[in-house]
């Protein structure tokens, strides 16, 4: 049996052939199945827009896209169900956010504290509100990563992605996604030193510079 | 939404959770509880405005909602009571 989530919470994994049956009742219309996937992958799909673009209607907007997109190509036959759902699933929310990202001009998000506190108000329900110091800090470190290494972490812990999966999603050797996230923890850890050491100089806390 | 605390970079399976070294951990740790924080963060009703609306996708043929498109929260609350 292939865990096609796994590296991820055990309890909602779902193994190719129970997930094969839940979209073959899915493509007839089966209500049940329906809610069954929306609870096995909305929240994956809205953690990984939050983390990205930091707003809950717009996250909630984008995990309505891709899932009201798989209902199309499923409920049409136009997705044949291979047991590759998941990275293709994982796929369309890639470029949805993506997509959204560009559209809102957010590719350089500030990581200033006070453009930050400008941008919840802007945002009203934005991320970050209800944050530690501690998961302040890595949010606002996370931000100033390359694209490249964000999008690995997002997909690692806010889409709960075996690196099979990711592997599979981008087309790449997963030797090369693994060096990559392990990569992005590194420059994560230095960006929080940084962090805490300015923070303990007395500098204003969570500017740092953009890892390269 | 709960990730394992046994994956790791190095180990996909999960299965070896000294694979990373303690600081990397700790951080591969705290990346998972912002994951949890984000995900719990949708409000109420989130699941079901989801399904409601993949559901009316599928029965309208994909003539309701075209990819892209959002349907507001208030007005699937409408059908979704509508249904109930």
């Amino acid at each position: 049996m292939y865990a096609l989530a796994s590296a991820k919470d055990p309890e909602s994994a779902v193994d190719e052939a129970r997930l094969s049956g839940l979209l073959g009742r899915a493509s007839t219309g089966d209500a049940d199945a329906w809610r069954e996937i929306v609870r096995l992958y909305a929240r994956r799909v809205y953690a990984m827009a939050f983390s990205r673009l930091h707003n809950r209607d717009v996250s909630e907007e984008i995990a309505q896209s891709v899932l009201a997109t798989v209902a199309v190509k499923v409920g049409t036959g136009a997705y044949t169900e291979q047991g590759r759902f998941e990275p293709w699933l994982m796929r369309v929310t890639m470029n949805r956010i993506r997509d959204e990202a560009r559209r809102r001009g957010r590719q350089a998000t500030p990581t200033d504290p006070v453009a930050l506190a400008d941008m919840r108000e802007d945002d009203g329900a934005a991320a970050g509100a209800g944050d530690s110091n501690r998961l302040g800090a890595l949010r606002a470190a996370i931000e100033t990563l390359p694209d490249a290494d964000r999008e690995v972490l997002m997909m690692r812990h806010h889409g709960q992605m075996g690196f099979k999966e990711m592997a599979e999603m981008l087309g790449e050797p997963m030797g090369t996604l693994l060096a990559r996230h392990h990569r992005a923890l590194r420059k994560l850890k230095d960006l929080l030193a940084v962090q805490e050491d300015h923070g303990t100089r007395g500098a204003a806390p969570g500017r740092v510079e953009k890892a390269s | 939404m709960t990730n394992s605390n046994h994956r790791n970079s190095f180990n996909p399976a999960g299965d070896d959770p000294a694979a990373l070294e303690p600081e990397l951990a700790a951080l591969d740790a705290a990346l998972d509880e912002l994951a949890r924080r984000d995900a719990a963060s949708t409000g109420p009703g989130f699941e079901d405005r989801i399904a409601v609306a993949a559901i009316l996708v599928v029965d309208a043929a994909g003539v309701v909602l075209e990819p892209g498109h959002w349907v507001p929260p208030s007005a699937l609350v409408c059908v979704s009571l509508f249904l109930v």
